[in-house]
């Protein structure tokens, strides 16, 4: 079989990617290793989801996919995909948006060019974007539209320059989110409820929000949550031209010579493998598992992997860490509106004093009670008896909770590599997970920590608790860095179309091109770059 | 799993781990059904469980010469928070402060997470922190 096109992973960047070559009349082969997963296949576990993985998920991936995590003293450790070391995104059509919590966040002009404001750390290997905000700002005006953003247009035109306003108006503040907009507003910072993909009203055929008790981690109860598993995925599908076999998995990209990609070959469900050409081929597996398809995808011509031949792929891995600091009020506030997040700023992004960067910091997603338990007790309160107990009842109504992701300041060190020892179900060496991120993303990320308290404490708190981040590796959710996209090859693995270095027809479209992840969550980057990459395909021919 | 003096043990640990206060407790939640069918599907902590529970029955022998689950209340209590900071009388296989925060922790599981998972029956503790589940 051939296709003018094959795309590898149906998540933010692939669902986009394959709708737009799929409109232009290309006939498009999408391989997705995940399966659908809608409301219907919720099972609504508070213990096994993507906000809590404690001894599981609601999506993929399943059994038969390890990775290996190397800590901090050296040691390897066999890691399963609801491990933290695993670093997992959920693996379903759509990838991480059917289950998200969807903040929509344009990077600022700033975050493509941090190299040229703060200079380069030693040991760091941050860089600028080969493109600008200008570049991206029409691709990013395109997602919040084509995908749909719920925001407050007013107040978000003093942060970023926009030509349009949101489709949507933004949420509702929830009692905690008007408390903390008060309590910003009386420090200065300026404040705004924070762009969402979650209708605020009815769109698209699709219902509003309902303010509901279960938000991130969790399948939409009336797909009101917009991710590409509902937008982008069915506009491909809807063309007749795209082909989505699910459960499949990649196991490595042909190359018809050094410079020209031929197809894949793919496993199905049953374990045939199948052999397919393509025109051209668009990796978009997520900043993990698309630098491990690449390296395993190593021949002659690529003997360290395609893309590698300036040793930079699976570098830069990186994604956010997350300062957060809370308190409690006198009186109960948890009026359990979701999705709950409802105010943030973006006041100490840049330009703060003896930090590089910084990050937006926002209140928290409806917090369920057993994360409460698990992740913001103070260390203090003992975890069992009356006291432990007394603290729950207590806290869980008054609780404010501020944290948000700060900027990080990449590390070439901190890495994809292939582990040989290691396989997965189908034979194949599994990611390996090393390095940590650079010790200046510790710097700002204490610096932002102290905002956090600084804004809580302006609420009004009674007590108050948290600390910051120390250093680790980080990518989770946020994954980002490992295809880094450049204008030298010498020092990146595509090119600013997302096109990889020597090798016309083979693209790369998820958070791997990122140079820098920016101090906010990714995915409206990912989507928006995402379009701009198609774009310029079509352009291109494909 | 469980012989019935573990069983039994495993239910008085549950009640110091979440008591009755003014609200109901970690057994009115049936935390101890949450936590049989945790183990059920994490069959790799069974022998933690078994050799935890057994040696836990060996402190209240050797402190008192009773079954863990005839103490009272406070001697339960005290026994915990000794086996917590590590200063244990019988001889445990597995690690004894570890154990107690593990316990701590699945219990609060039980507790606080939702009741499709075996415990948290009647949605008790949702009630008394304020949760409901809203759709």
């Amino acid at each position: 079989m051939s296709y003018d096109a094959i795309v590898i992973g149906a998540g933010a960047g692939g669902g986009i990617i394959a709708a737009l070559l799929a409109e232009s009349g290309a006939k498009v082969l999408f391989l997705e290793r995940g399966k659908s997963y809608t409301y219907s296949d919720e099972v609504t576990d508070h213990l096994r989801n993507h906000r809590l993985s404690q001894y599981g998920q609601n999506t993929g991936p399943g059994a038969g996919n390890p990775r290996v995590f190397v800590d901090q003293q050296g040691q390897s450790h066999v890691v399963q995909p609801h491990h933290g070391g695993y670093h997992n995104n959920a693996v379903a059509v759509g990838g991480g948006t059917p289950v998200y919590g969807g903040q929509a966040w344009r990077f600022l002009p700033d975050d493509f060019r941090m190299a040229a404001r703060y200079g380069v750390p030693v040991g760091s290997s941050l860089a600028d974007w080969p493109i600008s905000y200008a570049d991206m700002a029409p691709y990013y005006q395109r997602a919040e539209y084509e995908i749909g953003v719920a925001g407050d247009s007013a107040l978000s035109a003093q942060v970023w320059p926009r030509a349009a306003d949101y489709a949507m108006p933004p949420v509702p503040k929830t009692v905690r989110g008007q408390i903390m907009h008060e309590a910003a507003t009386r420090l200065g910072w300026h404040n705004f409820t924070p762009p969402l993909l979650i209708n605020s009203v009815a769109r698209h055929g699709r219902s509003a929000c309902t303010g509901c008790t279960l938000c991130v981690g969790f399948a939409c109860h009336v797909d009101a949550k917009n991710g590409t598993h509902n937008t982008m995925i069915p506009r491909a599908l809807a063309t007749g031209n795209c082909t989505l076999l699910t459960e499949v998995h990649v196991l490595r990209i042909n190359m018809h010579d050094a410079q020209r990609a031929a197809g894949v070959t793919y496993t199905d469900a049953t374990g045939a493998q199948h052999t397919v050409q393509a025109a051209t081929v668009v990796v978009s597996a997520g900043a993990v598992e698309s630098a491990r398809l690449l390296m395993n995808s190593a021949s002659g011509d690529h003997p360290n992997g395609i893309g590698n031949h300036s040793d930079q792929l699976g570098r830069n891995l990186q994604g956010h860490m997350y300062p957060r600091a809370i308190g409690l009020l006198p009186d109960p506030v948890n009026d359990l509106q979701g999705p709950g997040v409802s105010v943030c700023t973006t006041q100490f992004n840049h330009g703060n004093a003896d930090v590089i960067g910084g990050g937006m910091l926002a209140d928290e997603f409806i917090t369920l009670p057993i994360i409460f338990w698990k992740r913001f007790l103070p260390p203090e309160i003992p975890r069992w008896g009356a006291a432990a107990k007394e603290f729950m009842r207590y806290a869980y109504p008054r609780f404010v909770d501020i944290t948000g992701p700060v900027q990080e300041i990449p590390s070439p060190d901190s890495r994809v590599t292939l582990d040989t020892n290691i396989r997965d179900r189908y034979g194949l060496p599994v990611a390996r997970l090393s390095g940590t991120t650079h010790p200046e993303s510790v710097r700002t990320s204490a610096f932002m920590f102290e905002r956090a308290r600084e804004w809580v404490e302006a609420a009004g708190v009674t007590r108050l608790w948290g600390k910051p981040p120390s250093l680790t590796l980080s990518a989770s959710q946020h994954q980002a860095g490992t295809c880094r996209m450049g204008d030298d090859p010498a020092t990146s693995v595509t090119n600013r179309d997302g096109q990889i270095h020597g090798i016309s027809n083979l693209y790369v479209a998820d958070g791997s091109t990122h140079v820098t992840n920016g101090g906010f969550n990714p995915v409206l980057t990912i989507m928006a770059n995402a379009f701009r990459v198609g774009e310029k395909m079509l352009q291109r021919g494909r | 799993m469980f012989d019935a003096s573990q069983y039994a043990t495993l239910r008085a640990v549950v009640d110091r781990m979440i008591p009755v206060d003014d609200a109901p407790g970690g057994l009115d939640a049936e935390v101890d059904r949450y936590l049989l069918t945790l183990l059920q599907r994490e069959t790799g902590l069974i022998p933690t469980y078994t050799a935890a529970l057994t040696a836990l029955q060996h402190e209240a022998d050797i402190r008192h010469h009773q079954p863990f689950a005839a103490l009272t209340p406070d001697q339960m209590d005290v026994i915990l928070h000794d086996v917590a900071a590590g200063t244990t009388q019988a001889v445990w296989l597995t690690g004894a402060p570890a154990f107690v925060a593990l316990l701590a922790e699945q219990c609060a599981e039980g507790f606080y997470a939702d009741p499709r998972q075996g415990g948290n029956k009647d949605t008790i503790s949702w009630r008394m922190v304020g949760f409901e589940e809203r759709r």
